[in-house]
């Protein structure tokens, strides 16, 4: 069996198994008449042009948690001030459909808080026209307005996204992408439920701790998320594999 | 809402040395194909992403080759375009083609023999 150098290594962690060996042998074939100094420079650029997006994402997505308190508490106030209408209250059923309210909360928020990590993350990693970016965007945006609490919008907020959610799984076009951002979902649920552990008065007396969303326990989590959890589900859901074996 | 798969100039002369080089088209060829053609000498990175970028848009695959000594055992991954990268090739080129339509900037294409030697048989 070859053995894999540290180079070699490095360069398949960066770019995924079969992209790393190929481009190190690639490398190794032209500089077979070059010197060994115009190999590490020409490692070193390709290794940096292959990764210098993913601190930075990273970055941003810490950047982008740190600010939620900010900015749905100033969003909250803007609105409802201190008092928002708590779930079970009855003018939150506006349509008198039933178990309509809860579902439509527990959609949307979930759906806010995995794409508040993800979407900095997805379209600083691999840009704003991928199509990971397009749908992290659209149900970002169609989520978003459940924190006006304003009960008809509340409602709307989570079946427009079920409806964005079913349709990316129903089409093969998208059906891998919406997979990818529903597989980070469980983490970002473990990030919520340990918030919420922190502020349980919220369950219980219907009142809104802002606090829940200066959880520093987010951080981490955050980091955890993007800088492994995100880029390996991307690795195994959506990096192409190669279609066959060239015989010369 | 459709993906978007409009092109950039360095996509293009990436693609182009891709259909050019046929079943030969890997890292190595594809940068030793745009130095000959176009005098450019781009960095192996900006290759790599070029081509990840466009496999990720759909407009290229790849397929393992065999390995080789000279590479230190490690296989060539070849590179074929795909029906939507030709479209879109096809499009970025009409597009080309119609701006610069009227312009004269090219030089005329040379006459080849045969046809001179045809027009005064």
């Amino acid at each position: 069996m070859r053995k894999t150098g540290l180079g070699e290594w490095i360069l398949k962690s960066a770019a995924g198994q079969e992209r790393g060996t190929a481009i190190y042998g690639d490398l190794v074939e032209l500089a077979a008449t070059r010197s060994r100094v115009w190999f590490w420079v020409a490692y070193t650029r390709t290794l940096v042009a292959l990764t210098w997006r993913i601190p930075l994402a990273v970055l941003a997505v810490v950047f982008f948690v740190r600010s939620r308190g900010r900015v749905v508490g100033n969003l909250m106030m803007l609105v409802w001030g201190h008092h928002p209408i708590p779930l079970n209250d009855p003018r939150m059923h506006v349509w008198r459909v039933p178990y309509l309210a809860e579902f439509s909360s527990i959609v949307s928020l979930r759906v806010m808080f995995t794409l508040w990590i993800l979407l900095p993350y997805v379209a600083i990693r691999f840009g704003m026209r991928n199509r990971l970016s397009y749908l992290a965007g659209v149900l970002f945006l169609l989520s978003v307005p459940v924190y006006s609490f304003r009960p008809a919008i509340y409602q709307v907020t989570g079946v427009a996204c079920a409806v964005v959610i079913l349709a990316a799984l129903a089409s093969a076009a998208w059906r891998r992408e919406m997979i990818f951002l529903l597989a980070n979902l469980p983490v970002v649920a473990i990030a919520f439920y340990l918030g919420v552990q922190h502020a349980p008065g919220f369950l219980r007396h219907g009142q809104f701790p802002l606090s829940v969303f200066h959880m520093r326990i987010d951080d981490p989590i955050a980091i955890a998320i993007t800088a492994i959890v995100a880029p390996l589900l991307h690795r195994w859901l959506l990096e192409s594999r190669t279609v066959g074996v060239a015989h010369a | 809402m459709a993906a978007d798969r409009s092109l950039g100039e360095f996509e293009q002369i990436v693609l182009l040395a891709v259909l050019r080089l046929g079943d030969e088209a890997y890292g190595v060829t594809i940068l030793q194909e745009i130095a000959a053609r176009t005098g450019r000498n781009p960095s192996p990175g900006a290759l790599y992403t070029t081509l990840h970028r466009m496999e990720d848009k759909g407009l290229v695959t790849f397929r393992d080759g065999e390995p080789t000594a000279e590479r230190g055992g490690r296989a060539k991954r070849f590179v074929q375009v795909t029906r939507e990268g030709r479209s879109s090739l096809a499009s970025a080129q009409a597009a080309y083609r119609s701006l610069m339509e009227g312009l004269n900037l090219l030089p005329a294409a040379p006459v080849s023999k045969f046809v001179v030697r045809g027009a005064y048989a």
